[in-house]
């Protein structure tokens, strides 16, 4: 917590020893209040889930469960399919990612570094993919899938995930290699560096940061989908969230907590392998100007 | 060591119809350091950019030893560049920025080492090899630059400016230190800028350059004391311009102020353009022209004063030393210590933020040089 406050400001001039002090008192109060927030917004809600997983009894003006119980586990871990779900969830989504990346990261690229005639036509498209309600784009391409014998495939499952993370995998990487100075390009090239030695020892590594906010964004967005999921792989793959929509309706609120903490893991996993992408790499491209 | 030479052919280059480099020739002598000084879009920096192999030229060759490369790709130039901008890549530490180009040529381990520690001790950061370069200060993060730009042992160092991003302190010192380190490996170097001052501190020879072709190449002595062209002349330092007429071994100038002249090459009538220093303004009561200029200005610039005369429609600045003593609405006389004479040739128009003293727009070709009298030895703007 006290890395922000030793975060310099670029062109900021020095204030008076005066103001030096009374802006570390009101940057001190800034952290207090956002660990607060992320407390009650973020870390709250968690525990709140992770309790209701493990109550009997839990309802409004009690303020903790009345009495606790694995039942609910016990229920849904020998509930039918679940396993498959599991199975589906955590193969699909790094598919999907994996897919995405090549997909969109060359485009990312080509984007961010390039000059090219329908450029702004691409990044619009991109973008009018998240600016509409999916399920009216899902809809639409449910001909297509038939026509292509893609509906209740896995295949179709992967496209139609692989679609809520386009907008990620293009957009954000591509600012990330936007960024980047030409000079540092150039003076690669300079000390004997190929184009391809170039995006790899240069443009690659700078881009790191980027690219796993986009990495961890897509996956979410891949492993939550249940709409088009739904749709396309009904009745033969019903991952975790499409699971949990029907069991949200059919059984107790526990009963769903349990499922939403099962769902929690693959994200937790996740954020704790790319950290350190994300943490050194948010230094490195803080160091660019 | 390293001691190259480099030769332009006829180099051009345009950008979307509008040439940048217009046939320009130059031969750059090997263990040279040699600067090319000119205003912005002058084209000195797109003649960088074609040595080192960033831009190709339209027609006309590059030889570096003799051997053509205008088709040789960046990476495989034996050139190096200083950038501008702190170029650095963020993401390596000090040494693995300096050794980046040693290991793309899969050179030992215990060389590489050996070789990023011999460069990072002889730019005086042996100390910060494991640092990374937003830890470094604007003058330490070029210092590594040059290491790194050093490691790849090039025929010819190519610097673009690379003083102008640091603040005054630091950029005296860092091209003092380059200008040694310099002499001391014999890197043929090239050097662009804008800023005369550092052109003529660390050149053997300058090439004056504007709108894209050579307008003089020399010393920075000869440049100084005896330029070509009146661009050349307000470019580096500060010119008094007036035009005249020659008349047997007099400048008629304005106001029938006629200022003698050793030369008797000159044809009367003749139009000129009569160029003075202001360091070569002397007051001198006794034997002054034959005007009475007027002190209108008197400004302290330090370790001498700059002042605005007039007489009639003569405007005249000087730079004269502190300890004179002059007030505004003094009566003067003067003597010009040397005069530079450019015949009324051409008619191209002087770069207008260097034509601010001038009282016409100066032409551009060079005719007649004159002097009179000793050598100046003032001191320069």
């Amino acid at each position: 917590m006290s890395v922000a406050a030793s975060v310099e400001v670029p062109g900021w001039n020095a204030p008076t020893s005066r103001a030096r002090s009374v802006l570390r008192v009101g940057m001190r109060v800034g952290q207090v209040v956002l660990f607060l927030a992320a407390v009650f917004f973020i870390v709250a809600p968690l525990g709140w889930l992770i309790v209701l997983a493990f109550s009997r009894g839990f309802s409004f003006p009690s303020l903790v469960p009345t009495s606790f119980t694995l039942s609910w586990w016990h229920t849904v871990l020998a509930s039918p399919g679940l396993l498959h779900s599991v199975v589906l969830s955590v193969t699909i989504a790094p598919v999907v990612l994996a897919v995405s990346m090549v997909i969109c990261l060359p485009a990312a690229y080509a984007i961010g570094r390039y000059n090219f005639p329908g450029k702004r036509f691409v990044l619009l498209s991109v973008f009018s993919i998240n600016a509409f309600p999916r399920i009216s784009l899902y809809i639409a391409m449910i001909p297509m899938l038939f026509l292509l014998n893609l509906m209740g495939t896995v295949i179709g499952v992967v496209v139609v995930q692989l679609i809520g993370t386009i907008l990620f995998m293009t957009w954000i990487p591509a600012t990330g290699f936007a960024a980047i100075p030409e000079e540092l390009v150039e003076a690669a090239r300079d000390a004997g560096a190929s184009k391809v030695q170039v995006f790899w020892r240069v443009l690659l590594p700078l881009c790191r940061p980027s690219i796993a906010v986009a990495a961890v964004l897509s996956f979410l967005a891949a492993f939550d989908e249940a709409q088009g999921t739904f749709i396309v792989g009904a009745p033969n793959y019903l991952t975790m969230p499409v699971r949990m929509y029907s069991l949200v309706l059919d059984y107790p609120v526990q009963f769903a907590a349990v499922f939403a903490v099962v769902l929690s893991i693959p994200s937790v996993v996740l954020l704790i392998l790319v950290r350190k992408h994300l943490f050194a790499g948010t230094s490195a491209a803080m160091h660019l100007r | 060591m390293q001691g190259s030479e480099l030769v332009l052919e006829q180099v051009t280059k345009s950008f979307s119809g509008a040439p940048a480099v217009d046939a320009v020739s130059l031969t750059v002598r090997p263990h040279e350091f040699l600067t090319l000084l000119g205003p912005s879009g002058s084209g000195k920096t797109t003649i960088l950019r074609m040595v080192g192999g960033f831009l190709s030229p339209d027609t006309g060759r590059i030889l570096i030893d003799g051997v053509d490369v205008s088709g040789v790709p960046v990476e495989r130039r034996p050139t190096a560049m200083l950038f501008q901008q702190l170029s650095l890549w963020p993401h390596l530490n000090v040494s693995r920025n300096v050794s980046f180009g040693l290991e793309l040529r899969h050179r030992p381990k215990q060389e590489i080492a050996r070789r990023v520690h011999e460069l990072l001790s002889v730019v005086g950061l042996a100390e910060l090899g494991s640092r990374l370069p937003a830890q470094l200060s604007g003058g330490q993060q070029q210092r590594v630059a040059l290491a790194r730009a050093l490691a790849l042992e090039p025929r010819i160092l190519l610097l673009d400016e690379p003083f102008s991003a640091l603040d005054t302190k630091l950029r005296v010192e860092l091209r003092t230190f380059v200008r040694s380190l310099q002499r001391e490996v014999g890197t043929t170097t090239l050097l662009v800028t804008h800023d005369q001052e550092e052109a003529l501190e660390l050149s053997d020879r300058i090439v004056v350059m504007r709108d894209g072709h050579v307008e003089q190449v020399g010393s920075p002595t000869d440049i100084y004391e005896t330029p070509a062209t009146t661009f050349v002349a307000e470019f580096l330092g500060a010119m008094n311009f007036f035009t005249g007429a020659a008349s047997g071994q007099q400048v008629r100038l304005a106001g029938d102020v006629a200022v003698p002249v050793d030369e008797g090459v000159l044809a009367a009538g003749d139009r000129l353009e009569m160029g003075v220093r202001p360091e070569d303004v002397v007051l001198d009561a006794d034997a002054g022209l034959p005007a009475r200029f007027t002190v209108e200005e008197v400004t302290s610039k330090g370790h001498f004063r700059a002042l605005r005369l007039r007489c009639g429609a003569l405007d005249l600045r000087a730079f004269v030393d502190k300890g004179v003593v002059v007030a505004p609405g003094d009566d003067v006389a003067v003597r010009f210590r040397k005069v530079h004479l450019f015949g009324s040739g051409g008619g191209g128009q002087v770069a207008p933020e260097a034509a601010a003293e001038r009282p016409v727009a100066a032409p551009s070709a060079m005719a007649v040089r004159g002097a009179s009298g000793t050598s100046g030895s003032g001191s320069r703007p």
